[in-house]
């Protein structure tokens, strides 16, 4: 990697990207905190469920201020014109996966009806597999984030990480479904589309980490000509 | 006729200011790097730069080199065309050459006042136009090829930077060797012993001046864009190279006295930059279009120039 910040002219930029990083950093503390509070409710610790979930409203909250002031920021010129409107876009993306996080907790923040099939589920070793995925997924971003620093190649190195993580969240997902509905027997109605629109909102994370490595690419293409 | 010379040549000067719009601002408008104002600024500041320190050498461009002297019944038959060729094309938002438009009307004019034309000359002046584009292919495809090498080693934050840095110094070099070939030969067309007592550098001024009214009132839009975005679509590092090439093919037309049109040289530039990256993607009919300007537009301005002495 060849450094020439003394050539760079952007220090606007420069502050944006570490802006960016700091939003990834607590977007990441929100979705491992939304993976903590689902693990929580399938041990049944309600009170620590609670907290954790306050903890992602919480994380979603600081998120979006750190994108709307970056967006701010962006709008008023930084950047090359040609790729202002793919970073509006990225740190959109970004901020998508501390919402779908935040939508995802909701689900089970009223949890007094899970009985305890829904809650063997959440605790079960394929949904701590699924959120392993998803937390890998933000982590995987992140780096591929911070290669923005490295040359081309690095960038394009690491895009398919977070896509594979997704996939793996996906693969996931589809076994929790199936898991969920031939369980669903003794089960209240209400709880099995509850857990399955927590599926595939919790699943939201890493699509939206992996739409967000696909604006990467769109940088790079426009960026390095 | 001094004066009236000297009117149409600052109605000349406006015009190029507005035609030539798109190639002074429109890049650095167009990667909304910097402000209209500032845009507008740097652009004036090039134009005066060309047009003080190597105008003055295109001031034998026509009367001098074309044709061994001339009379001011030429010179006004060669304002009066340009004047009205390069407006109309104006209006119809096509970029004109102003370097071609002028030629042609004092190399008609000049035959129609049975003044002897220098057939070499003429050839020479001819001939760089045609290689002129060549030459800008050529040197955009090196420069090109070798800077797409070089930035993928940087972070994507220095490229942003230098991306941005590239826009505003291809805007000024441009700037620079348009005002030195274009205004320049815009002045010379005012000279060769018919404006007596004049000052050469006040008239320079002069004309920069109205060129830089004309950019900053009505440069805008219209023109801009024919030549860039509507013919392909190139990175910032294409434009850049593009532009670079684009400003030495004229500035060394400027070493020689040669009347260089920017938008020939910039679609080859352009050309030159497609085929580093095997674009495939052309809008032929602008191209073809804007080739066949280079063809027809001369020849009326021959034409026009020829019969207006007759009529004078």
């Amino acid at each position: 990697m060849v450094d020439l910040g003394f050539l760079s002219v952007g220090k606007k930029e420069r502050a944006i990207f570490d802006g960016m990083l700091e939003h990834l950093a607590i977007v990441s503390r929100t979705v491992d905190a939304f993976a903590a509070s689902v693990e929580k409710v399938g041990k049944g610790d309600t009170a620590s469920a609670e907290e954790l979930t306050r903890s992602v409203f919480e994380g979603e909250t600081a998120a979006d201020t750190i994108h709307r002031d970056l967006s701010l920021k962006v709008a008023q010129g930084a950047f090359f014109g040609g790729v202002r409107e793919d970073i509006l876009n990225l740190l959109e993306k970004i901020d998508d996966i501390a919402d779908s996080a935040k939508d995802a907790a909701r689900f089970l923040s009223s949890d007094s009806r899970l009985g305890t099939d829904a809650r063997a589920m959440l605790g079960s070793e394929n949904m701590k597999l699924f959120l392993d995925d998803l937390r890998s997924s933000v982590a995987a971003l992140t780096n591929l984030v911070r290669a923005f620093d490295g040359g081309k190649a690095e960038v394009l190195s690491k895009v398919h990480s977070v896509e594979e993580f997704e996939e793996w969240a996906d693969s996931r997902k589809d076994t929790l479904m199936k898991q969920l509905f031939a369980n669903s027997q003794g089960m209240d109605p209400v709880t099995v589309i509850q857990l399955r629109d927590f599926l595939f909102v919790a699943d939201d994370i890493a699509d939206n980490a992996e739409d967000a490595g696909d604006v990467i690419i769109v940088l790079v293409a426009k960026g390095y000509g | 006729m001094d004066s009236l010379l000297l009117g149409l040549a600052a109605t000349l000067a406006f015009l190029f200011g507005w035609n030539n719009s798109s190639f002074l601002i429109g890049n650095i408008r167009g990667s909304g790097t910097l402000s209209y104002r500032v845009a507008v600024i740097i652009s004036i500041i090039g134009l005066f730069l060309g047009v003080l320190l190597e105008g003055s050498k295109m001031a034998t461009s026509l009367s001098g080199s074309l044709a061994p002297s001339t009379t001011g019944t030429v010179l006004l038959a060669t304002l009066l065309v340009s004047v009205f060729l390069t407006l109309g094309l104006t209006l119809l938002s096509l970029p004109v050459s102003f370097s071609v438009v002028m030629v042609g009307a004092f190399l008609g004019a000049t035959l129609s006042s049975y003044i002897q034309v220098n057939v070499l000359r003429s050839e020479e002046v001819i001939a760089f136009w045609f290689l002129a584009p060549v030459a800008t292919a050529a040197i955009t495809f090196a420069f090109y090829s070798s800077a797409t090498r070089l930035v993928t080693r940087f972070s994507l934050l220095t490229v942003d930077s230098l991306n941005r840095t590239g826009t505003v110094v291809s805007a000024l070099l441009v700037s620079y060797t348009l005002g030195a070939n274009n205004i320049g030969m815009i002045f010379g067309s005012t000279q060769s012993g018919v404006l007596e007592g004049t000052s050469g550098l006040e008239t320079l001024l002069l004309l920069v001046l109205v060129a830089a009214v004309g950019l900053a009132i009505l440069g805008r839009g219209g023109v801009s864009g024919t030549i860039g975005d509507k013919l392909l679509v190139l990175s910032p590092q294409g434009v850049f190279s593009a532009f670079l090439a684009s400003s030495a093919v004229v500035w060394i037309g400027t070493q020689r006295a040669i009347p260089v049109s920017i938008s020939q040289c910039l679609l080859g530039g352009m050309l030159g930059a497609a085929y580093t990256k095997s674009i495939t993607v052309l809008n032929r009919r602008l191209a073809l279009e804007t080739v066949s300007l280079w063809v027809v537009v001369p020849m009326i301005s021959f034409g026009l120039g020829y019969l207006l002495l007759r009529a004078f």
